[in-house]
């Protein structure tokens, strides 16, 4: 059992699997996805873009972000996963550093963001404020929307 | 003058704010672009900017522009679990302060160490105050005079937080107000502790006191909390008395107070209607040696509390991050709730404060304000008004 708190900055991977298990309940394999340099430009270092692909035909289920971006004081890690269209269907903050803004991992919370497909979004206006989270609000729902822009890339070059 | 003043000085604001074409993205990436280790430092800051206007029909006031508060943040990730906060404030252009100064060790997300400059967990503003997350030009004066933020002491405990469920708390031992310097009163029947904040500043420390907070956020948009601290004033009597010296040791007590405060708060938004309350309230013990030894008017308890609705006018309405905000907050506090029985009860200082004003933010980190004020109290002296206007920037 892993002690909770103690997990390393690059571990969404067994999150992101099991997560994914459970949203399409059929075996699912993570495959980190190709870029065009159109899109590596705009990447940051802590993105990372996986395929779902069920693992008994290869065919593609979905897609998984995981990336982090910036609380009050302190960086925040979180992933979100999508169907084949890129509809979230689930967003999870798993790691938050600093005391305040946390707000924004709450699942309830959280759960405004599914079935997100892209496009403007606004923090305080589609998604609920919180008091006490505007900096992570705002850096959560920015940081969610250009994610989405670049999985429109990455699902158009996976378009089967 | 002061009106050409002040109408040069919205007109600067902006300027400046048209030529930043707000940028979405400006507020996650601005400091960590600005620096050459961007995962190890950011810096951040916030300015709030006054226009303080008493009104009084018979006669004439000056009005005040003050740049009340500029901050600049510093947050420093030496590793994984340790990083390091620090705030440093301007008050009024001249005096500097340290706000905060702390380092946080993160043993698991839920059980961290924390040490140093804290800011005291009561409150909603005292943790919460940068200009454009509150409504109003001026901070309420509940939290000012019994708070009393901002209220920020050297302390060590632990803060951790629950994640998934949207519980955290805050446990710490502090360094306490000071109430007694070389024989003078620091707390009073007006302004309660709020002399006797230490601030960090070559702190008189004679006895530790008890801070502790649970923060619940698990319900979207709803952010409540209740706050605790127990716990005595520091005195400097003590310093040099024998420890047998009984009669020298009872003088010294006299200076001290024992203090219990409690608070409870809430901030729900939804649909762009905000909803902000806060309750504090508390006892002070050995009130009647204090006054006696000092010729002081403290009192033995203390109550406050006030209720805020606000709307987000442009809420429904597609204008990019655009926020107009009118307010109307209704504020009662009573710093002499009960007294002994040496000091009579000064019905000024039952107070009643209603605000009402506008703010726009054009986005998140910036705010244009105005506001009228009446005050009033149950004594017999009428009451005042005051306008209000200022500008808040928060990066």
């Amino acid at each position: 059992m892993v002690f909770p708190g103690l997990l390393s900055a690059q571990a969404p991977e067994g999150q992101l699997q099991s997560q994914a298990v459970k949203l399409f309940d059929i075996p699912v394999v993570l495959e980190k996805a190709n870029f065009p340099d159109s899109v590596r430009i705009s990447l940051q270092e802590d993105d990372q873009v996986f395929l779902l692909r069920a693992a008994s035909d290869g065919k593609i289920v979905g897609y998984a972000w995981a990336s982090s971006a910036l609380g009050r004081y302190e960086k925040f890690d979180y992933f979100f996963l999508t169907d084949k269209n890129a509809s979230i269907l689930l967003v999870k903050v798993w790691q938050y550093r600093s005391t305040h803004g946390g707000a924004i991992a709450g699942k309830r919370w959280l759960k405004q963001f599914i079935g997100y497909t892209g496009g403007a979004i606004e923090y305080g206006k589609d998604i609920q404020a919180i008091s006490g989270a505007t900096l992570s609000g705002n850096s959560i729902v920015h940081d969610i929307e250009r994610a989405q822009d670049i999985l429109a890339v990455v699902r158009e070059m996976h378009m089967e | 003058m002061k009106k050409i003043g002040f109408t040069l000085l919205i007109l600067l604001a902006a300027v400046y704010s048209a030529a930043q074409s707000p940028n979405e993205d400006q507020i996650q990436n601005s400091s960590q672009k600005m620096l050459s280790q961007p995962e190890k430092l950011t810096i951040g800051g916030y300015g709030q900017f006054d226009y303080n206007q008493p009104l009084a029909s018979n006669e004439y006031r000056n009005g005040v522009l003050d740049i009340h508060r500029m901050v600049l943040l510093f947050a420093y990730k030496f590793d994984d679990r340790t990083s390091f906060v620090t705030e440093i404030e301007l008050e009024h252009v001249k005096e500097v302060y340290v706000e905060q100064a702390f380092v946080n060790y993160r043993i698991t997300p839920w059980l961290q160490l924390r040490g140093g400059l804290m800011l005291v967990p009561m409150g909603i503003i005292n943790e919460y105050h940068e200009p454009t997350t509150f409504n109003g030009v001026e901070r309420p004066n509940l939290d000012k005079y019994i708070v009393p933020t901002t209220w920020r002491e050297l302390g060590l405990g632990f803060q951790g937080q629950f994640l998934a469920s949207g519980l955290s708390y805050q446990l710490y031992l502090f360094n306490g107000f000071l109430g007694s310097d070389e024989g003078e009163a620091r707390l009073g029947g007006s302004s309660l502790f709020r002399s006797g904040r230490q601030k960090g500043a070559e702190s008189v420390f004679t006895r530790p006191n008890i801070s502790a907070r649970i923060n619940y956020t698990g319900i979207p948009g709803l952010t409540a909390g209740i706050s605790s601290y127990f716990g005595q004033s520091q005195s400097t009597f003590f310093d040099g008395i024998d420890r047998s010296n009984t009669a020298m040791l009872a003088t010294a007590d006299s200076t001290l107070v024992g203090i219990r405060m409690f608070g409870v708060d809430i901030r729900y938004s939804r649909s762009g209607i905000g909803v902000r309350s806060q309750l504090n309230a508390g006892s002070i013990t050995n009130a009647d040696a204090y006054n006696a030894y000092h010729g002081s008017d403290l009192g033995s308890s203390f109550l406050g509390y006030y209720a805020e609705i606000s709307y987000d006018v442009l809420h429904s309405v597609e204008t990019g991050t655009n926020q107009l905000i009118p307010f109307a907050r209704y504020e009662k506090y009573d710093t002499h709730r009960s007294v002994d029985a040496a000091v009579t009860k000064n019905d000024a200082f039952n107070r009643t404060d209603i605000t009402f004003g506008i703010g726009w933010k054009p986005n998140p980190g910036l705010i244009y304000k105005i506001d009228y004020q009446l005050f009033s109290n149950a004594s017999t002296t009428p009451g005042k008004q005051q306008f209000n206007a200022g500008i808040g920037v928060w990066f």
